[in-house]
């Protein structure tokens, strides 16, 4: 990209370089894999798994979203975020009680749930961007955890009139709508893939133009960004604004895969802290790493808790397999930030 | 590579600590248990299982007339005799089933707050001492029990494991608070009878789901009756945990107390509870002097509330009442004196010492293949379903067990199940608007020592809304629950 | 609503939890300022502490096993034991290998430990089950109100912490010591402040402290409740936060606040009914007003450290 030719190759950069890293470093790389995944879940899943696993990839579908919003939240711009689950919780509402009130396209609806998200995101944001660090995620994880009660207090809607679209008798209680083209659930499942794949897309171009750049000077040093003339507080608004929507895209979809008796545990505080410990052991530092976090918490929990001995016993001691995840990660990428000989 | 090192310690300690905990068969239910208060089983002398000779008094599988309509073909079960002294488990011959198992499968909620896997457990003990005794001709009976973790995506995925995958040929004895609700569409369209022991209301809405149990619903609404009848006056306040399909749990004790002229006023409080003492005292505050305070949880919540009421000398304020989950001799013990008498309990089920011949045979089997379990109502409940499905199971035709269809269209014709567990003979049901066998039931209050006590006798629940009123129009015209 | 002298027992029981809630942030800021890390498994450690001693206690909530009698008087000091030791555990030879990272990254080891210990506890005590923890508590009626004897202990000891942990860091030594290591780790060290030992002592501190909060709540609860108690540290943040992990005063008041207008709540109706409803809000409500207040014209550091 630029004029300046490459400097006289050391003795050291002589040595070979491994086929693995070249592979992975080659520019074609990254969009072959992307090919790949989105070939392997379209196709080969629905052909090769049973219906038990196929839900089990949907909500892995759905998940993926949520972290790699906190993950780019974190690992791109430096800030921490624990109140993502409240944007998740938020979109899901939305498109939820759009669903029964309209007959919009559900692809719209979603849409809608995320800027609903987005926008109170932001609202939410603007206080918190006055804050830093540890402060800013303690400061999310209150909002989290205050959001929790109040979807726990209006519940969700599921057919009836007003506001909150509760019903009055259990007759009334109907099923959340799925979009016409994705009525089945392998359907949905397939629905999801290609919806995940967009929100990916979409983030994956707003890194690649300039809030990316931004973010990333901001995540270095935000003096120095500041210093440099970049609009701090603008992009940081961008980022809560970019995440709250995916991860309220992220809740509407979910909505579709509990048509009945919509719960909030998906959205309270314990969800909360597991996501991030989640998001931290999948990857921060590429979007890649939502994927990666979302299989550990709904796939490689399911296979452990199907496969592996003592049944209910997984399902109880994952958490303490999460919290010892998370643990060793923070451990293991102090010590090698060390041996670097950089700061962490 | 930090990621692949973490992953296999993370593997290396899980299965070094899975090691030093207690191993668990990836069927069993039962949760790892501390040993358990004492709720001593009653006086009640207890034979030996299982090595009784056959009474042989059951009648055979060949159907009885029906009564006014006409059983056809593979209707299935059609009446049956109550269990008698010696009856045992099964065939009772003491051999132990070998050949391929039959499965059945379950859907149960298992999260802080709200853990119902004992109903479970007790039934798959029961299929336990099945096994031991010849099994369905001997063929063990399998019990795959799936934890939707209260999540619906969970209860969801889990039905379809095991109808899909694990390929039951039943849905029996699942206790959960969503998987009416998820599930009940996708039953219908599997053409799955699932007998349950129901909470949300989906449970007595479906043709397909018919409960052993009556609900926090109904059983709310019978202990309305019960205050009421002992003279509540002025305000009803019901308490309850608030969850998505929590507007039903007190609705009909609400009706049932504005049409005897008293106000209502349902308190939804989100689990697990926090602060009793406030919530205690305002539904005290609430209810007014003279009113009724009914509780609608399972005994860890519950008993919050009440032991911050005794704290707060609230007991003599108010009439006190409580669907059935408080039907427990564990209840009873930590309570203690200062509620002796003053806690009307709705007890859907028989009590704990009831001296015939089918309640016998559940302490018995508690005993011996679910002892440290307490005798409690949920667990008389799986019971009564491990009771029915195996009788069920037993009737048919040995070459139709591995077919969903047929063993289901059984299930679906149950009638005049006499238990003795429950007021009336039970039964399926599938009637359009849903199924509510279970609509007469008992009240019992704790005695102030460590044991619930019969305080009425079988009583009819209300008809305050159309699904029981039609349910009762059709138990009389097709003879549903004649003993 | 009632009137006010019915508010009474409500104020009572707010009092009680805010102290709770005061003696945590307490907890919460003293080891934040000396270690850099938000005890964030406060109370996962003390849900452990509190299982252990229900176990210890036979494991009945109905009728203590009367071979357990010798045991209970070890029960209560156990749980103490048992969060104190935990939580030197995890100071002494985790937190180290955290020292050099941000006070993000270390807060969010804490979170890997509190996830750890609920899967543990979750295990192995099943939650079918009723747990309790009573303390030998009398009643007596103030004002026309019922007040117990563990809600005045509560308050109390809330009181006697903060004073106590004021005068500690002021008066003392290893107090100042304590100081000088929150204004600037590397700077005391270099000046002869034995920094590993005075962090042990305040990791130590800390767990005692995480003890005897977790001895009064399960009799506050009326239960030993997993997710409960682990997750009370959230809603004990307000105070923290409101105090901006800097002043222990602050925390005091704006924890007691906090406890109070969440019970007090309680009986609304009528057209306020939602405010009862939301009641349990009021922690997050406070904390984001205060941080909203306070950010108005600057960018919030917290409690003079860097971050970035």
């Amino acid at each position: 990209m630029t004029a300046v030719t490459a400097t006289p190759a050391t003795p050291a950069a002589t040595a070979k370089v491994p086929l693995v890293a070249k592979v992975f470093s080659n520019r074609w790389f990254e969009p072959t894999a992307v090919v790949v995944v989105l070939a392997v879940g379209l196709f080969a899943i629905p052909a090769f798994f049973d219906p038990f696993w196929i839900a089990n990839f949907t909500q892995m579908g759905v998940f993926s979203i949520v972290c790699a919003s906190a993950g780019l939240l974190y690992g791109r711009v430096g800030l921490v975020s624990l109140g993502q689950v409240a944007s998740y919780g938020i979109g899901c509402w939305v498109t939820m009680r759009l669903a029964f009130a309209t007959t919009w396209p559900f692809p719209v609806l979603l849409i809608i749930g995320g800027l609903v998200a987005a926008v109170i995101g932001v609202i939410i944001g603007l206080p918190a961007l006055r804050v830093s660090g540890l402060y800013l995620a303690l400061v999310t994880l209150m909002l989290a955890a205050g959001l929790e009660i109040v979807l726990g207090e209006i519940k969700f809607p599921n057919g009836g009139p007003g506001f909150k679209g509760v019903v009055e008798t259990i007759s009334d209680i109907r099923p959340t709508r799925r979009p016409s083209f994705a009525l089945t659930d392998e359907g949905y499942y397939r629905f999801i893939v290609v919806g995940a794949f967009l929100v990916f897309m979409l983030a994956s171009y707003v890194l690649s133009r300039k809030p990316g750049r931004a973010w990333a000077s901001i995540r270095q040093s935000e003096a120095a960004a500041l210093a440099a003339g970049i609009d701090v507080t603008r992009y940081k608004i961008w980022a809560f604004a970019l995440a709250a929507f995916m991860a309220g895209v992220a809740g509407g979809l979910y909505a579709g895969t509990v048509p009945k008796g919509m719960s909030i545990d998906a959205f309270n505080r314990q969800s909360a802290i597991f996501l991030i410990a989640v998001v931290i052991m999948g990857g921060i530092y590429s979007l890649w790493g939502g994927l990666l976090g979302a299989f550990f918490a709904t796939c490689l929990l399911k296979f452990l808790t199907q496969n592996v001995i003592g049944h209910q016993f997984w399902t109880r001691f994952s958490l303490s397999l999460f919290g010892f995840g998370l643990l060793t990660n923070l451990i293991q990428s102090t010590k090698a930030a060390e041996k670097k000989g950089i700061e962490a | 590579m930090a990621r692949r090192f973490m992953a296999a310690a993370a593997v290396g300690a899980m299965l070094l600590v899975a090691c030093g905990s207690d191993k668990k068969s990836e069927t069993t239910s039962a949760p790892a248990t501390q040993a358990p208060a004492a709720t001593e089983a009653p006086a009640a002398t207890e034979a030996p299982a299982a090595t009784e000779a056959p009474a042989a008094t059951e009648a055979p599988a060949a159907t009885e007339a029906p009564g006014t309509t006409a059983a056809t073909a593979g209707d299935g079960l059609v009446g049956d005799t109550p269990a008698t002294a010696g009856e045992g488990c099964g065939l009772n011959n003491g051999q132990k089933a070998t050949g391929d198992p039959i499965k059945l499968g379950n859907v149960t909620t298992s999260v802080p707050g709200i853990d119902f896997t004992t109903g479970p457990a007790m039934m798959k003990a029961y299929f336990d001492c099945v096994n031991d005794n010849g099994g369905i001709n001997g063929r063990p009976v399998q019990m795959l029990m799936e934890n939707d973790n209260l999540k619906p995506e969970d209860a969801a995925a889990a039905a379809r494991k095991l109808i899909e995958t694990d390929k039951v040929v039943a849905m029996v004895g699942g206790f959960s608070i969503i998987d009416c609700p998820v599930n009940a569409d996708y039953y219908e369209q599997m053409g799955y009878y699932v007998i349950v022991a129901g909470v949300p209301a989906e449970c007595f809405s479906s043709p397909n789901i018919a409960a052993a149990n009556m609900g926090p619903g109904y059983s709310a609404l019978g202990a309305a009756q019960v205050v009421v009848d002992k003279g509540a006056k002025g305000t009803m306040i019901t308490m309850t945990n608030k969850t998505a399909t929590s507007d039903y749990n007190n609705s009909l004790a609400g009706l049932y107390a504005e049409s005897k002229g008293l106000k209502w006023e349902d308190i939804q409080i989100p689990p697990p509870i926090e602060d009793a003492n406030a919530a205690v005292l305002d539904a005290v505050n609430r209810a007014g002097e003279g009113g009724a305070v009914v509780l609608n949880y399972t005994p860890p919540e519950g008993l919050k509330i009440l032991k911050a009421a005794e704290e707060l000398g609230l007991i003599d304020k108010v009439i006190w009442g409580s669907s059935t989950p408080l039907n427990d001799n564990s209840v009873a013990a930590a309570l203690g004196s200062a509620w002796a008498n003053k806690l009307n309990v709705n007890a859907e089920l028989s009590l704990l010492d009831d001296p015939r011949p089918e309640m016998e045979l559940y302490r018995q089997v508690s005993k011996q293949y679910n002892p440290d379990a307490p005798l409690g109502s949920f667990q008389q409940m799986g019971f009564m379903i491990g009771r029915i499905i195996v009788k069920t199971l037993l009737d048919m035709d040995p070459a139709d067990l591995d077919d969903p269809v047929k063993v289901n269209a059984a299930i679906k014709g149950i009638k005049n199940f006499d238990t003795h567990i429950v007021c009336k003979p039970w039964y399926f049901g599938a009637l359009p608007d849903g199924n509510v066998p279970n609509n007469w039931d008992y009240n019992v209050v704790p005695d102030g020592t460590d044991t619930m006590v019969l305080d009425k006798d079988c009583f009819p629940i209300a008809e305050v809304e159309p699904i029981l009123t039609a349910a009762r129009a059709a138990e009389k015209a097709q003879g549903l629950n004649t003993p | 609503m009632p009137g006010l002298g019915e508010y009474w027992p409500y104020i009572i029981q707010g009092l009680a939890f805010g102290a709770m809630y005061a003696v945590t942030g307490t907890g919460l800021v003293v080891l934040y300022r000396t270690t850099g890390v938000v005890n964030l498994a406060f109370g996962a450690i003390g849900a452990m502490g509190a299982h252990v001693a229900w176990s210890l206690l036979g494991g009945s909530l109905s009728k203590p096993n009367p071979q357990a009698e010798g045991w209970r008087v070890l029960a209560y000091p156990m749980l103490v034991v048992v969060c104190a030791a935990l939580t030197l555990l995890y100071g002494m030879w985790i937190a180290p290998k955290l020292a050099r990272r941000d006070p993000l990254v270390k807060s969010l080891g804490m979170v890997g430990v509190a996830l750890f210990l609920l899967g543990i506890m979750k295990e192995r005590w099943d939650t079918s089950k009723p747990r309790g923890l009573v303390l030998p508590s009398k009643k007596f009626t103030i004002a026309g109100g019922v007040v117990t004897t563990t809600q005045l202990i509560a308050l109390g000891f809330a009181v006697l912490v903060v004073v106590v942990v004021s005068l500690f860091l002021k008066k003392t030594a290893t107090g100042t010591a304590m100081r000088a290591i929150a204004n600037d780790r590397d700077v005391s060290s270099l000046l002869g402040v034995p920094v590993r030992r005075v962090e042990a002592l305040a990791w130590l501190g800390s767990g005692v402290i995480c003890g005897c909060v977790f001895l009064l709540l399960p009799p506050l609860f009326k239960s030993i409740d997993q997710g409960t108690l682990t997750w009370f540290v959230v809603g004990a943040l307000g105070g923290a936060i409101v105090g901006q992990f800097r002043s222990l005063p602050v925390t005091f008041f704006a924890s007691l606040f906090i406890g109070v207008v969440e019970a007090s709540l309680t009986p609304f109706d009528g057209h306020l009914a939602f405010m009862a409803d939301f009641r349990k809000t009021t922690p997050f409500v406070v904390s984001v007003v205060a941080i909203l207040w306070i950010s108005r014209k600057r960018t919030v550091v917290l409690a003079g450290r860097e971050m970035r």
